[in-house]
């Protein structure tokens, strides 16, 4: 954990670059600090490993002031990755990582050990990286190695400076989902910093807004973009904000659940006077592991005898449901792309669990929109 | 008589004036090499110093090698002694030089890497800094053994002796063959310095920083 209390860093006589900072870490969370160039974010990162001395205020790492101990020791428990990531050309990768874990003195065999384990967690082959050296990774492959060095001797607190600042697009997206998942894994403390305002709401568990060197707003993602505190908030979030609340949200937590649905094998006619008898335009048809396999309209069933498997032509299950775990936004643009207003939500085992309907979005955007 | 039949006549006698010449250089590289490696280390850390050394082995440098060794009769006489204190001096240059710069210029993102993983100055210093710079201080002494080999020929003229003398010997009998013998002499082992020295670079290089190979 974390605490920050009235930090403030003043340079030549009068530039505020943070100042009167508090805010608390909890254990285990995410917390990114955010805002536009110049605001302090990376001056109170640096300020937490002590590579920049406060001015003013105190630190408090898991209850100790971080200033009552030696700076090179403290660092030594605190994981440390930069946006140019500084790895040591004239080292291999298993030496980069294993370099705190040698400060520290940990057993060659242990450390050996470690270096495969990270490696392995970055989801690189050990094999065939272990001798590599820096010059010879792509841009992704050394910002993982980068992630995996400042793991080497597990510290409790991970500190980050636009780790994926200098990464394309497409693998930035890639290596902040795998993050997340590592991190879930580890549930390590970490204190994140980016100027980019999706990059926070994504990964962060706290947001930091930081302006000039003032805090705006310590929230949750979701806290922040609801209620928003000033209109420097509103407008470094963007006009698009309630998109980005489906963004935050995951199908599942917004699904109807207590859906009717046909089997394959129930008879046409049972159907129909089920969904005469609930008022159902259509409805989901699955199969006898509960999987999705086909829309039915009620127009379908007109004159039909015989099983629901007679009438509908089953279609892959990508078509017509989404995992349970994917983001709104996501489910939104499925909806926006294959022109269908309702999809099917399932769980890992394609198991079906509710749907989610166009309608029902709308209506959270609307609700949204009333906020303001 | 012809160039070629000077030289098998007078083959042993290149061999060890060819020694000599080694012998008068041996002691100056090796002393500039650690004198100039510290001072360069020391001179990167701080700025005030840095000038300091940096403008007196530039005067230096400039001092015309025979002018040196002329100074340094009076205090260490005729001979090799005030030859290796003016060699050395002159070699020194190339390696503070270089020392000196290499060490300052490593990537700032990497110094930063070792500072935030806790490494204390001294280890940023041999960990990080050192290795990093062994390319360029590398050159460095490169430079300076050729240039060493080249003005050794003039200590000659103070009686230090080596293929220098070849040379003087040559004007003074207004005998081209000893001239030649002489330079061709000190250029191959000019030339030979400088390719086993490139080896050399070559093996102590780390891996990693070499150009994509």
């Amino acid at each position: 954990m974390i605490t920050l209390e009235n930090v403030t860093k003043i340079y030549h006589g009068d530039v505020r670059a943070v100042n009167n900072v508090s805010f608390t870490v909890p254990e285990g969370h995410v917390c990114i600090l955010v805002g536009p160039s110049g605001c302090g974010k990376t001056t109170l990162l640096k300020m937490i490993n002590r590579l920049i001395e406060p001015t003013g205020g105190r630190i408090l790492i898991a209850g100790r002031d971080s200033s009552e101990v030696n700076a090179d020791q403290l660092r030594r428990d605190i994981g440390y990755a930069i946006q140019d990531i500084g790895l040591f050309p004239h080292l291999t990768v298993a030496a980069n990582i294993a370099v705190v874990p040698s400060l520290k003195r940990f057993p060659k065999d242990r450390t050996r050990q470690r270096v495969d384990e990270l490696l392995e967690l970055v989801g690189l082959d050990p094999d065939e990286f272990r001798d590599k050296y820096p010059r010879q990774l792509s841009g992704g492959q050394q910002q993982r190695i980068g992630v995996a060095r400042a793991l080497g001797a597990d510290p409790p607190i991970l500190l980050m400076d636009e780790p994926f600042g200098a990464i394309d697009p497409i693998t930035r997206s890639r290596l902040q989902d795998e993050f997340l998942k590592i991190q879930e894994k580890l549930r390590k403390t970490i204190v994140f910093v980016t100027h980019d305002i999706d990059e926070a709401l994504k990964m962060g568990d706290r947001i930091a807004l930081l302006k000039e060197g003032e805090l705006v707003q310590y929230d949750s993602p979701q806290d922040l973009l609801a209620h928003p505190r000033n209109s420097f908030v509103r407008d470094f979030i963007g006009a698009d904000s309630s998109i980005k609340r489906l963004a935050l949200m995951r199908v599942e937590e917004v699904m109807r659940v207590d859906v009717p649905t046909a089997k394959l094998d129930h008879s046409a006619s049972e159907v129909r006077a089920l969904m005469e008898q609930k008022g159902l335009e259509s409805i989901v048809v699955v199969d006898e592991n509960n999987v999705p396999r086909a829309w039915l309209g009620l127009s379908e069933l007109s004159g039909q005898t015989g099983r629901v498997s007679d009438v509908v032509s089953v279609k892959p299950i990508e078509d017509i449901a989404v995992d349970g775990s994917m983001r709104v936004r996501d489910a939104l643009a499925r909806m926006l792309t294959t022109g269908l207003s309702r999809l099917s939500v399932v769980d890992e085992r394609r198991g079906f669990k509710g749907d989610i309907t166009f309608a029902a979005l709308q209506r959270i955007l609307g609700d949204d929109a009333q906020l303001k | 008589m012809g160039f070629l039949e000077y030289i098998a006549d007078h083959a042993t006698d290149l061999l060890e004036l060819a020694w000599e010449h080694l012998h008068i250089i041996g002691l100056a590289i090796l002393g500039s090499l650690v004198i100039g490696v510290a001072l360069g280390i020391l001179v990167s850390r701080h700025d005030r110093l840095a000038s300091v050394v940096l403008s007196v082995t530039g005067v230096i440098m400039t001092i015309p090698s025979l002018a040196m060794f002329a100074f340094m009769i009076p205090l260490l006489g005729i001979g090799l002694e005030p030859a290796w204190v003016a060699l050395t001096l002159y070699a020194l240059l190339p390696i503070i030089r270089n020392t000196n710069v290499a060490v300052r210029s490593v990537n700032p993102a990497m110094l930063e890497a070792g500072r935030g993983m806790g490494m204390t100055e001294l280890q940023i210093l041999t960990k990080v800094r050192v290795p990093l710079a062994l390319p360029v201080i590398m050159a460095g002494v490169r430079t300076s053994v050729v240039l060493t080999i080249g003005i050794a020929a003039i200590a000659a003229y103070i009686g230090a002796g080596g293929l220098g003398s070849l040379i003087f010997r040559g004007i003074s009998q207004s005998y081209a063959n000893p001239i030649l013998a002489g330079a061709i002499a000190v250029s191959i082992m000019a030339i030979l310095s400088d390719l086993i020295l490139g080896r050399l670079e070559n093996w102590l290089v780390p891996k990693g920083l070499k150009a994509r190979g």
